[in-house]
């Protein structure tokens, strides 16, 4: 919930009257403001800069420092205000978050310095608004790789590293070659020998020496010896590197499937291939085009090089760029060609036969080439060729600078946009985890409300409340239009709690035998006891009688199958579950007539006022009142009141007196 | 154009009157009007609620269900005058009546909230919807699971009890005596005294 809708809280508390009419169960107790003092200014010096609010504005937030019982250690008795020798024009800024809910991130301050300031308020960055939060997120991101950055390089100044394992070792080697002089040898090695291999398959093709016969004879078949023992060595070479590089990867899978390894072995593939197959006469046909793969080994040159990676990347992102480019111009090439087809078919001896013969004219020339192999005769071929090659400048000048700022343009767009989906991820899961949270907190509040119900009802000092943790007044009033609500409808909020879901366990377990006697004892006692009806949910007469709560007396199901409204039912159960705990007793029977033996007693009028031990002392019968010291009642002795000590264990008193 | 002269338009100022006669009016002190006042401008700066706005307020104390119909009830009890915008007069004395006024009061401006065209008679069907509209604040996540014809048998609950000739509709004196009648209401009307 805003902070600034919290000033609305009584507004909506106020609307729920609507609901009262229409409510077929009691509605809960509201809770009351404990320390209700007027609202003042609290004046925050910081540094020198005055700051003055309302106390109210900063409890809004109680889990930090000026919300909580910590800005106390900061207070100035002389001058009446609290002193903070923190930085005045950051401090704007948070106080700004309390008076407005919305957190800011000013761009003149230094990322670090604002973060030191939000941890020593006790804020969480999450909490800074939509509109400075990606602004922060960039900034810290920035300030982070500089630090690392800067740890790296300290890290390899000084060459102490940790102690990883061989693999990891040799992975850091292959990765980055300047990590050791075993590791930069390697890498060289690698190097020379992708040249080597490339400039054989090259210069095996060159024609060199002449065999009788007048034929001209490539130097791969002239020395077809020498060549072919370089081709395996440089094979054995990437062979053992790749497998190296196999066994050192850290995720195996991940390494086969990436794109240097398919090229690692597609170059060694057609060597294999080639020994397996050199008998056979009639694949020697699909033996020669493997051959062709070999030059994939200029490939490998890309682990060589940053700049080809950087642009096998860029390619990559602007490939519908380049798509839309090639279909454009496949377009042209196709009006074109056509065009000049039936422009030419007239003429005799045309070299335009088809039109698939005309494309080859068509691209030659829109890409103003011009080979002249084919040339348009006719009058009607040429007025078309030459707006075929203007044109052809045309579409091929314009977009390339248009690719060009593409690239740049596109490449920080799908930076930027990868970023906005992680933080709407991320701004998501923080409003679900906020919602989820506040519903807990209902619920938790819930179950502690009912017992601070109980305490309150006996009329117990504020000292010996067990106040639940971190809920505000704020809180524990929307809690309470919550928990209206829920009795308005007869229904009750369901999240998925493993703690409720562990209670009513415990609850089957322990299987009450006469769970509707037992309640209806309750019931009775507590109505009996409390004319003035301080806890409708508990001492509703009235409440037996409407609908939803009628149902209770026709059913004699055990607990769990009844379908009384499960507000009702929980309410019982955690009592129920509240006095288990407390008292710690696995024993059923014990508890089972200590409970009952209570009830008896809470039919003593003036449990109200006093503390049970109190009324237990007022009552005539119990002969001997055990002392503070024992915490369970005698087991068989139903007509003892037990006097069960209170200091230690004021819970079970308490709440037992139901 | 059109929407920059929209925007003008919807963009108006509205100061309430002075302190000392809201005072007057009310039953509110002098420091509640002043802290009321204070969060009422905080969340609305022009010093007027549009219904957007006040359902959005609305949905903020009610994460899980949608308290969208409620809240657009709740503004046309609010809105006395039905011209769309409640200002902070009108939210003063609503805000009288429901935590500081008599019962009467209170019962006749619920009565009012149910009684949806204002006609003097709640039937039925208003009441079905203002029923389906507090159901619907629950949102889905209920237990136990709210069944289809759960408001309809919470209305007829509600007629039974309060249409005292059974002609099938509900009038404020009908209402005023049969919630006279129910200790329950009555205790729970009492519940939001110490509110401010």
């Amino acid at each position: 919930m805003a902070a600034g809708v919290a000033a609305w809280l009584p507004f909506a508390r106020a609307a729920a009257i609507g609901w009262m009419p229409v409510a077929n169960c009691p509605m809960p107790l509201a809770p009351t403001e404990k320390n209700k003092r007027q609202d003042e200014l609290i004046i925050l010096n910081v540094s020198g800069r005055r700051f003055q609010t309302w106390r109210t504005t900063l409890e809004r937030y109680p889990d930090t420092l000026l919300g909580s019982t910590e800005k106390e250690f900061f207070f100035n008795e002389d001058t009446k205000e609290y002193f903070f020798d923190r930085d005045p024009e950051v401090f704007r800024c948070i106080l700004n978050f309390y008076r407005t809910g919305k957190l800011h991130y000013p761009r003149y301050e230094c990322i670090s310095a604002y973060d030191e300031e939000l941890a020593f308020y006790g804020i969480l960055p999450e909490i800074i608004g939509d509109c400075c939060y990606e602004e922060y997120k960039d900034r810290k991101r920035e300030n982070a790789e500089r630090l690392m950055d800067d740890n790296d390089s300290e890290n390899n100044q000084e060459g102490s590293m940790p102690s990883l394992s061989f693999r990891q070792t040799m992975w850091r080697a292959f990765e980055n070659p300047h990590t050791s002089t075993l590791a930069l040898v390697f890498y060289y090695v690698t190097g020379f020998f992708i040249a080597v291999s490339v400039i054989t398959n090259v210069v095996e093709t060159v024609p060199c020496g002449t065999v009788p016969g007048n034929k001209e004879l490539p130097c791969g078949e002239r020395y077809a010896v020498a060549f072919f023992c370089l081709d395996t060595a440089c094979v054995m070479i990437f062979t053992v590197e790749y497998l190296l590089r196999l066994f050192a990867a850290p995720s195996r899978y991940r390494f086969i499937r990436s794109v240097m390894s398919i090229i690692d072995v597609v170059a060694i593939m057609p060597y294999y291939i080639g020994l397996v197959m050199t008998n056979n006469e009639d694949v020697s046909g699909a033996f020669v085009t493997l051959r062709v793969f070999r030059v994939f080994r200029i490939f490998k040159f890309s682990r060589h090089s940053q700049g080809l990676r950087i642009l096998g990347y860029t390619l990559k992102s602007c490939a519908s760029e380049l798509g839309f480019l090639l279909f454009s111009l496949t377009m042209a090439i196709i009006i074109f060609a056509t065009v000049m087809f039936y422009a030419e078919k007239g003429s005799s001896a045309s070299k335009f036969t088809s039109i698939p013969a005309s494309f080859w004219y068509t691209i030659v020339t829109m890409t103003t080439l011009g080979y002249g192999d084919m040339v348009p005769k006719t009058i009607a071929g040429k007025i078309f060729g030459s707006i075929c090659s203007l044109s052809g400048v045309l579409v091929i000048a314009l977009p390339v600078p248009v690719i060009v700022s593409n690239f740049s343009r596109i490449y920080h767009q799908n930076q930027r946009a990868d970023k906005r989906r992680a933080q709407k991820k991320a701004r998501l899961a923080r409003i679900r985890v906020a919602k989820t949270g506040s519903s807990n907190a209902y619920l938790h509040s819930k179950r502690n409300g009912l017992l601070n119900e109980a305490l309150e009802l006996t009329g117990s000092t504020e000292e010996e409340q067990h106040p639940s943790k971190g809920t505000s007044l704020i809180e524990s009033q929307h809690h309470h239009l919550l928990h209206c609500l829920e009795k308005t409808t007869g229904l009750s909020y369901l999240v998925d709690d493993p703690l409720l879901s562990v209670r009513t366990s415990t609850i089957k377990n322990h299987e009450f035998i006469d769970e509707q006697l037992f309640e209806q004892n309750c019931m009775e006692s507590s109505m009996q006891n409390y004319p003035s009806s301080r806890s409708p949910s508990l001492s509703s007469h009235h409440g037996l009688s409407t609908s939803c709560c009628s149902r209770r007396h026709k059913k004699s199901t055990h607990l769990p199958n009844s379908s009384v409204p499960a507000t009702r039912l929980r309410s019982m159960q955690e009592l129920s579950t509240i006095h288990i705990q407390c008292s710690e007793q696995p024993s059923l029977t014990t508890s089972r007539s200590s409970l009952n033996m209570k009830s008896d007693d809470g039919l003593r009028p003036n449990c109200k006022a006093a503390q049970i031990t109190t009324a237990i002392i007022s009552i005539p019968t119990p002969p001997a009142l055990t002392p503070e010291g024992e915490s369970r009642p005698p087991p068989g002795s139903p007509g003892h009141a037990t006097n069960i000590s209170t200091t230690a264990t004021s819970n079970i008193v308490k709440v037992s007196a139901l | 154009d059109k929407i920059e002269d929209e925007l003008e338009m919807t963009t108006v100022c509205h100061r309430p009157e002075g302190l000392e006669q809201l005072e007057a009016q009310t039953n509110f002190t002098k420091k509640e009007l002043q802290v009321l006042y204070r969060g009422f401008k905080n969340e609305c700066p022009s010093g007027v609620v549009n219904e957007e706005t006040f359902k959005q307020i609305y949905a903020q104390f009610f994460p899980h269900g949608d308290a969208s119909t409620y809240a657009h009830y709740l503004f046309n009890a609010f809105d006395t005058a039905q011209n769309g915008s409640v200002k902070f007069e009108d939210f003063v004395m609503a805000l009288s009546i429901l935590l500081r006024g008599t019962v009467h009061e209170k019962l006749r401006w619920t009565f009012n909230l149910y009684d949806i065209n204002k006609d003097g008679y709640i039937n039925k069907e208003e009441m079905t919807d203002i029923v389906k509209a507090i159901y619907d604040m629950m949102g889905k996540y209920t237990y136990p699971v709210l069944k289809e014809d759960a408001p309809r048998q919470h209305v007829e609950v509600f007629f039974q009890k309060m249409d005292k000739n059974k002609d099938g509709v509900v009038t404020l004196d009908e209402f005023i005596e049969s919630c006279q009648e129910d200790d329950n209401i009555m205790r729970s009307l009492q519940l939001f005294e110490n509110v401010m």
